[in-house]
């Protein structure tokens, strides 16, 4: 069989289930680790307050909401942010996916199926999670920080993954299947 | 654009290499042995003194990294082929005829066909009567020699900060002026040098002079001048003493025509005195900071602690804040790549088709900030600290530490910590001196401490202050059209800076390669394993 024949198979990467998966944690890390230590101090701590305040005063995973947890990145370099994506998936989120997942992939993969991976984590997360895991990706579909010269200016650029939908904002449908299966 | 050849250019051609021990050099060779089997002898000029020249060349065939990583990649047979094709010279490019035995000489004027001189020394504020031996008397005597060649070709090896503290983009010619924008003629400033350098000497070599030494350490040894020992240092710290008022007055020169140390001083000088023969086909390349190679001989490779090595390995220390100018671009450019640079600069040369001056850079094509530099040093070394930090603090504490770009000078800065360190060592030993022994020896051994911190601060001052012309000052762009005007048929010379993605470089190639091959760290280092051929 061809890979025509069979189609684009979407799968999900969900950390969510952990406490270290969630985006909140991850975001934590990055921001308890940028170059200054008045930054690391007051953007973390910022990053907590707003973690616990901003469902209240926000509608919960709206545009703004969202925007207000990232905005927290700007002024951080590209380069900062890919390392430690990819400290904190080497050191907490790869030994928690489970080998399942990694085996089903690979079946998938060897079946001719192309891969379509959806996560609500920015672009370093999952690229550096797949990268420790040698698992090979057609269409990476996630939330991708916007930078100008190297630095983060804080915002997502379109389309953008929601967590709680986890559907793309794009014209474009995607059709999750099996998430139960690869989670 | 036009078609060059390597192969073709270069086949069956004889070259002299100068200079083909350090760090370019080596790799150039090595790029000349393996890819280019078609050249013809390669000639290397190598001082004799304990091993003699032969010795000395297969002596680094034995135990270069880079040979090394060479003959591992081929068989016995193909290996011993390569080094065959290359003979060793004794001679030293300071001397008239390159010093080079009288029987030679005749053979190798007839048989050259193109002298490359990468001779030089590479030492940013040294004594200026050896980088006027090296860096100036060299590439004369060089020129000279290669005017007497039959086929008179001289590609010489100089540095793109020729420049100096003159900003925006910067084009491949050779300029009249200073960067200051004084008028310049070499041939006088030639001879005010020489003058200078000989006044100087007369004066510390002076009987007063050393008289005066004599009495300043009887007054400081507290001796009456009878000591034969205390006799013997005046001329020993009178040496030194020339030394350094040698180094302060090739500074000063360099900085009052507005270049940025007596390195570049002295390769501009000689850049200038060479454009100005007409006996010769000249060829002037100018490669920008040489660093790491990344990808031949081998990722990594990297040789010598006198680029930006220094300022890298403070990055890693405790030192917080470097101050750095905005936006500005700090040319780097991997060995390899210089490597290429000049086997196309040869080919073209050979060939007739040559620019008068080439620059190698990335500043050009794919230029990385001087802030974005720091950064990924700051994280090269976050890396390391945390797989191999030896205790705790290292792990936890100066993994996280970060080195930061700043655009002021700190008010916490390291004169602040230094004057610190030297008060607290001076009044910590003025008040032990009446105090009985037993209270008198902590206190002057925190004094003694404070002191070497003094010292150590001091130094890292002196570091900084070197290289603050090109982290703050140098707002340079080097044009490198040369170079990319060659459309060369082998895909493995093709030039192209562009492709270096400067994050892999520095994390993955440039970083470790300083920290494994000129920092002798033992815990990356893991030896090249292959044998060295018979």
């Amino acid at each position: 069989m061809t890979q025509e024949t069979l189609g684009t198979h979407d799968v999900s990467l969900q950390f969510t289930r952990s406490f270290v998966g969630r985006r909140t944690v991850v975001l934590g890390y990055l921001l308890s680790n940028r170059a200054g230590f008045r930054e690391r101090i007051g953007h973390t701590l910022g990053h907590l307050g707003l973690s616990m305040v901003r469902h209240a005063i926000l509608p919960k995973h709206s545009a703004a909401s969202e925007r207000l947890c990232f905005s927290l990145l700007r002024g951080m370099s590209q380069d900062r942010i890919t390392v430690l994506a990819t400290e904190f998936a080497q050191r907490f989120l790869v030994p928690t996916l489970p080998e399942a997942t990694r085996e089903r992939w690979r079946r998938l993969r060897s079946a001719g199926w192309r891969i379509r991976l959806i996560s609500n984590h920015i672009e370093e997360i999952v690229t550096a999670v797949c990268r420790q895991w040698a698992l090979e990706v057609d269409e990476l579909v996630c939330n991708r920080l916007q930078y100008r010269d190297h630095i983060a200016t804080g915002r997502l650029t379109s389309p953008r993954v929601n967590e709680q939908r986890r559907t793309p904002r794009t014209s474009e449908e995607f059709t999750i299947q099996e998430l139960e299966d690869l989670s | 654009m036009s078609d060059l050849s390597i192969r073709e250019s270069l086949r069956g051609q004889n070259l002299l290499i100068t200079g083909a021990s350090g760090f370019i050099g080596k790799v150039y060779l090595a790029m000349l042995l393996e890819r280019v089997p078609e050249t013809g002898l390669l000639y290397l000029l190598l001082r004799s003194g304990k091993r003699t020249a032969t010795q000395r060349l297969a002596h680094m065939f034995d135990t270069s990294p880079v040979f090394l990583a060479v003959w591992s990649r081929c068989s016995p047979e193909v290996a011993q082929r390569m080094r065959n094709r290359v003979q060793a010279i004794a001679g030293d490019v300071c001397l008239p005829n390159l010093g080079i035995a009288d029987d030679q000489l005749d053979a190798l004027r007839t048989n050259l066909d193109l002298v490359v001189n990468l001779a030089g020394l590479v030492d940013f504020d040294p004594d200026i009567r050896e980088a006027y031996a090296a860096n100036i008397q060299g590439p004369i005597q060089v020129a000279n020699f290669t005017a007497s060649c039959k086929n008179s070709r001289l590609l010489h090896v100089s540095t793109a900060y020729v420049s100096g503290t003159k900003g925006g983009r910067i084009p491949e010619l050779i300029e009249t002026e200073t960067p200051n924008g004084q008028h310049f003629n070499p041939h006088t400033e030639l001879q005010s040098l020489q003058d200078e350098i000989a006044r100087e000497v007369d004066q510390s070599s002076a009987p007063h002079n050393l008289n005066e030494i004599r009495r300043e350490i009887c007054a400081r040894e507290h001796d009456c001048g009878a000591c034969p020992r205390h006799r013997c240092m005046a001329p020993s710290l009178a040496a030194s003493r020339l030394r350094a008022s040698m180094a302060a007055l090739g500074s000063h020169r360099a900085r009052e025509l507005g270049w940025t140390n007596t390195y570049t001083y002295s390769k501009a000088l000689s850049e200038r005195l060479l454009s100005t023969r007409t006996d010769l086909q000249l060829c002037i390349f100018r490669p920008a900071i040489v660093e790491s190679a990344n990808r031949y001989p081998f990722t990594g490779w990297n040789e010598g602690f006198n680029t930006s090595g220094p300022i890298i390995q403070l990055l890693g220390t405790w030192l917080r804040r470097v101050r750095v100018g905005t936006h500005k671009a700090i040319d780097l450019i991997p060995v390899d790549y210089v490597a290429k640079g000049l086997v196309i600069a040869s080919a073209s040369l050979i060939r007739g088709r040559h620019a008068p001056v080439y620059h190698c850079g990335s500043s050009d094509h794919n230029p990385i900030t001087v802030e974005r530099c720091v950064e990924l040093s700051a994280l090269a070394h976050r890396q390391y600290w945390k797989q191999h930090g030896p205790s705790w603090l290292e792990r936890r504490v100066l993994s996280r530490w970060d080195a930061r770009p700043v655009t002021s000078e700190p008010w916490m800065g390291i004169s602040l910590w230094k004057w610190l360190s030297s008060s607290i060592s001076t009044m910590s030993r003025k008040v032990a001196l009446p105090l009985p022994h037993a209270q008198w020896r902590p206190l002057h051994s925190f004094g003694r401490r404070c002191g070497i911190w003094a010292r150590k601060l001091a130094r890292l001052e002196m570091v900084l202050k070197t290289y603050e012309p090109f982290l703050c000052e140098s707002a340079a762009v080097f044009e490198c059209k040369g170079l990319r005007r060659h459309h060369v048929i082998e895909p493995e010379f093709s030039f192209a800076p562009e492709d270096i993605d400067w994050f892999d470089y520095m994390l993955h190639c440039h970083i470790p390669g300083i920290r494994k091959w000129c920092l002798q760290d033992s815990k990356t280092r893991d030896p090249i394993h292959v044998q060295p051929t018979a």
